[in-house]
């Protein structure tokens, strides 16, 4: 027996009260944990991917949708430009520009974007091969660790493309793809790509023998030498038909957008918060009015004021703690069912279950709820007079 | 042991009651009778630390009750003294075993498990060691009360209205049950009553 104890006993013979701010204090945590989660999972993510990019070179358009496209893979391009100015952009602007690595894509297979790239590529986002080899040749494909591992591709597996960016029947049958090589995983979003030369795009749609300065990519991921770059770049390009879009600003609007919802559903995790606290309270200050004598049978018995209200306090800290760990787990469970689907339509792997630094100050938070609402009817219970207690009987 | 003299007190400046002396020696038992509305319960609740008085000092164990801080009344209450009141009261949420180990807890006793089924079994009800409060009969409840008031080897155990709403049998019961148990245990017995067929019971009587 002790006054952690007693606490606990007390909380459990009175089962719906206790279960009703249980829910309620987990509910709100559960909420706020789950936001918190998913809003360092993605940041983490697309941090990961925009890694070293600050510009992307495009057709003009949406910027946004030129960051979706081309850095995450999320959206569709915003149509091609020419490679050969791209080129000559390069080459011209190596004081502004450190590399360039040119992006051709707009097909799939079985769902996987196929991306035509160079070996900047892999230098860019650090990719090690694990089985095979990096591609070398038209229609030669090294592919990401979860393509291989959904599709069950192998070394040496043919395929076809198909056109556009999610599966379809429209199938380019005249260019068959090998697979040469397998990449580790990297946490990016290559892990979901097939990736291949260039020439390969332009070869499944029939284009391998334009004229070079008519042959086309859809992007480039730019990386600045200069911070010149961000004011020079968009006035050189003002007049062609290409722009730059800006990752970090991009990057920012995005989440913005993202934040307004998250905004919402936290001020309403709060008020559940609130009233978790209300109802702890009002649970608390109820069972001390039916627990008043009790209370004052522990005071003939040798407890002393103190250890009256830290009985109370107690009880409202364990209600805190038990709701504090049930949300933190819902918050896990909801992220875990979110991941699943993120996945299908976003082919982005998040799963991380470690306790974020912001949620030990929610758990300091919610175990401070359960002090402020202990607080009263502890301290009425140090305020009841025994001997006038007793004799009311 | 137990020796209060001049005792008075006073709800407020108007009504002051003085109360009789009262000694009791270790071991003995007496007997406080009055009827309702003499301030036995106040006489009760100053004996034992529960109201501290005007006036007047209660010696107990050669500590002078009134003078201590309310922490150390507390604890000195709960290292010497025993109560059984009038209706059993007790922490609902614990079982028989659980009620009996508070007062051990609360004075900084361990490991008297042995003592708690040792007392049950004496009063009769060590089957209802693992039952809640609420599972009890009145006259159980009665029993884990008085070994409530035993289990932490008090020097003096107070009985507040054991028998009132008890018939003659039962009476008889209870009141000896109450003179073995604190002769077993060599503690005091003081029984604080307005029910007169006690009177004949007891050679010392304090009357209010």
């Amino acid at each position: 027996m002790n006054s952690l104890g007693l606490s606990i006993k007390n909380l459990f013979a009175k089962p719906l009260n206790t279960a009703l701010s249980l829910i309620l204090l987990a509910f709100g945590v559960g909420i706020i944990s789950f936001m918190l989660l998913l809003n360092k999972q993605l940041t983490d993510q697309f941090n990961r991917n925009i890694q070293k990019i600050d510009f992307v070179l495009g057709a003009k358009g949406s910027p946004l949708q030129l960051i979706l496209s081309s850095v995450y893979q999320v959206d569709a391009p915003t149509g091609n430009i020419n490679y050969s100015e791209v080129k000559e952009l390069l080459k011209k602007q190596k004081v502004l520009i450190e590399y360039g690595v040119p992006l051709a894509f707009g097909d799939n297979y079985a769902g996987f974007r196929i991306v035509g790239t160079d070996h900047s590529y892999i230098d860019h986002y650090g990719l090690e091969v694990a089985e095979g080899k990096k591609w070398k040749k038209t229609l030669d494909a090294t592919i990401g660790y979860r393509v291989a591992d959904k599709l069950g591709l192998k070394i040496g597996d043919t395929f076809f493309s198909s056109h556009g960016l999610a599966e379809s029947d429209d199938v380019h049958e005249n260019a068959t793809f090998t697979v040469v090589g397998v990449f580790k995983p990297s946490g990016t979003v290559a892990d979901q790509l097939i990736l291949t030369e260039i020439s390969s795009l332009w070869s499944v749609h029939g284009l391998q023998d334009l004229p070079e300065d008519e042959q086309e990519i859809t992007s480039v991921l730019l990386k600045k030498r200069s911070v010149m770059a961000n004011v020079m770049l968009p006035s050189i390009l003002k007049d062609s038909k290409m722009q730059i879009a800006m990752a970090a600003s991009e990057k920012n609007r995005l989440e913005q957008n993202f934040g307004v919802g998250k905004d919402v559903v936290t001020w309403l995790a709060y008020i559940i918060i609130f009233i978790s606290f209300i109802s702890v309270f009002i649970s608390l200050f109820n069972s001390l009015k039916e627990r008043k004598y009790e209370l004052a049978i522990l005071r003939t018995m040798g407890a002393t004021q103190g250890k009256l209200f830290m009985i109370i306090i107690m009880e409202g800290v364990v209600l805190a703690f038990i709701g504090l760990i049930l949300g933190l787990g819902l918050g896990r469970i909801a992220l875990y069912f979110m991941n699943s689907s993120l996945e299908k339509s976003f082919h982005y792997d998040i799963l991380e279950l470690n306790l974020l630094p912001q949620e030990w100050a929610l758990a300091g938070a919610t175990i401070l709820v359960g002090v402020l609402a202990a607080f009263i009817p502890a301290l009425q219970s140090i305020r009841i007079d025994i001997s006038k207690t007793l004799s009311e009987n | 042991m137990l020796e209060a003299k001049n005792i008075s007190f006073a709800y407020d400046d108007q009504n002051s009651f003085a109360f009789p002396d009262f000694t009791c020696g270790a071991g003995e038992k007496k007997l406080i009778l009055g009827g309702s509305g003499t301030g036995k319960t106040t006489y009760l609740h100053l004996l034992t630390g529960l109201l501290r008085p005007k006036a007047g000092s209660v010696v107990l164990d050669g500590t002078d009750i009134s003078t201590l801080k309310s922490r150390e009344l507390d604890q000195f209450r709960g290292k010497n003294i025993g109560l059984v009141f009038q209706t059993a009261h007790f922490i609902g949420a614990l079982t028989v075993k659980e009620n009996l180990r508070v007062p051990l807890w609360l004075g900084g006793k361990k490991g008297y498990d042995e003592r708690i089924t040792e007392l049950l079994e004496r009063l009769q009800i060590s089957h209802k060691l693992n039952s809640k409060i609420k599972n009890l009969s009145i006259g159980e409840r009665q029993r884990v009360s008085i070994a409530r008031a035993l289990v932490h080897q008090p020097k003096i155990i107070f009985a507040d209205e054991p028998t009132s709403a008890l018939d003659d049998k039962n009476t008889e019961n209870v009141v000896s049950l109450l003179e073995e148990q604190a002769a077993q245990e060599g503690a005091a017995l003081v029984i604080v009553t307005h029910d007169t067929r006690l009177k004949s019971l007891y050679k010392n009587i304090v009357e209010l």
